[in-house]
């Protein structure tokens, strides 16, 4: 299971540490930001300690309200569980028995510039990010007119010679051999490259190319839905190829199910084409229009006429 | 399906020569075969996936083969990793 270190979300939002340094290897497990209004008020029922909890301007005024000896008991009682730190919003300043019972329990204070509304939706992002299920796949993925195709295969089949194809007829590389994905949603993968191998190809017999410098800024794309899967495959003469199109297949993965199709390959086929049609026809799709189901319907009607 | 975990030897790690030298190994056989560092699954016959793995002196990689022929496919591989690539060892 991923987990995420309080000293790292110091660094990537660019936190101030106000105290508790020891803390900052306590680990995040959730993806919940926390504003403990009721708990400040006294209420700890369901209280999920497991989450990163925002004190703002609202929370900060409240304990401001409360007698010395009140205010002691709630920060007390919050701070019993094993939180994994706490971050002060809106650069506001903090009292210093807060200070003091951070140190004492070694649970990380922190402060951002940040608006509180703004800053729970920009770091419940950045944590639902961290935590998106993540995979590796052996392909080359690109961007053809806004849809973005993964093309996989066995090594040798010819994917990123159709991706420099692609690339030359306008179209983007994302990645080329290894693709990392992320599922963001249920129904939706991002795939982009690996920082390594960033708009970089390898091209038998050429051996490794930038397509940045060799094809310009716009040749290449860092991050991009993955939208349809195209797999490419020799061609087997007793294997029988989708000839009309009918049935959207679909294959799985990282348990989101995208579309997906079967291209066979064949000396001197012009792959580059059929999958800029397959493209095409994905938006044609999307926009409703079927163009396989729409011919079958016209046949079947002038085959019913004819009888 | 083979698996082994072995440890880069050479001081240079996984550098582009090496990388070749494994890619070029493993394209000799039919076996779908994969190297993985830490949560980094790479196909082995892809050099830009083998240098993407970043490997350096004393990590451990694990090699895995899935074919007719993966107990031979692992065996060289894991082999020509540990051997450091006639290269000065670390």
């Amino acid at each position: 299971m991923t987990l995420v270190l309080v000293r790292e979300i110091v660094q990537d939002q660019d936190l101030t540490i106000l105290a508790g340094r020891d803390g900052l290897d306590r680990k995040i497990i959730s993806a919940e930001v926390h504003r403990p209004g009721l708990e400040l008020a006294g209420f700890f029922e369901h209280f999920g300690y497991e989450r990163v909890i925002l004190l703002g301007r609202t929370e900060l005024a409240y304990l401001g309200e409360q007698s010395g000896e009140t205010r002691k008991v709630r920060l007390r009682q919050l701070l019993f569980f094993n939180i994994p730190c706490i971050i002060i919003t809106d650069d506001l300043l903090v009292s210093d028995d807060l200070v003091e019972l951070c140190e004492k329990k070694n649970i990380s204070l922190l402060r951002t510039a940040v608006r509180a509304g703004e800053f729970v939706y920009q770091l419940s992002s950045y944590l639902h990010n961290r935590f998106a299920p993540r995979k590796s796949v052996h392909g080359v993925f690109v961007e053809v007119y806004g849809v973005g195709i993964l093309i996989m295969g066995p090594s040798g089949i010819g994917k990123s010679e159709c991706a420099l194809e692609l690339v030359k007829r306008g179209h983007r590389l994302v990645a080329d051999d290894a693709v990392q994905l992320m599922k963001i949603s249920d129904s939706k993968i991002l795939g982009s490259p690996d920082d390594m191998i960033r708009h970089h190809m390898e091209i038998r017999g050429l051996g490794i190319i930038d397509i940045r410098s060799l094809f310009g800024i716009a040749a290449t794309a860092d991050e991009k839905s993955v939208d349809m899967i195209i797999n490419l495959e020799k061609w087997d003469d007793q294997k029988e190829y989708d000839r009309l199109g009918i049935f959207q297949k679909t294959a799985r993965l990282i348990k989101v199910e995208i579309p997906s199709t079967t291209i066979p390959v064949r000396e001197g086929r012009n792959l580059a084409v059929v999958i800029e049609t397959a493209a095409m026809n994905f938006y044609l799709r999307r926009m409703g229009i079927m163009s396989a189901e729409n011919f079958s319907k016209k046949l079947r009607a002038k085959v019913a006429g004819e009888f | 399906m083979k698996r082994k975990e072995v440890e880069i030897k050479n001081k240079l790690g996984l550098h582009a020569r090496p990388a070749s030298l494994v890619v070029k190994m493993a394209s000799k056989y039919q076996s779908e075969i994969q190297l993985i560092k830490e949560d980094t699954e790479i196909n082995a016959k892809s050099i830009l996936g083998v240098m993407m793995l970043a490997a350096g002196p004393g990590q451990k990689i694990v090699v895995t083969a899935d074919g007719e022929d993966e107990s031979d496919a692992v065996q060289s591989i894991s082999e020509l990793i540990e051997s450091g690539f006639g290269e000065e060892l670390a």
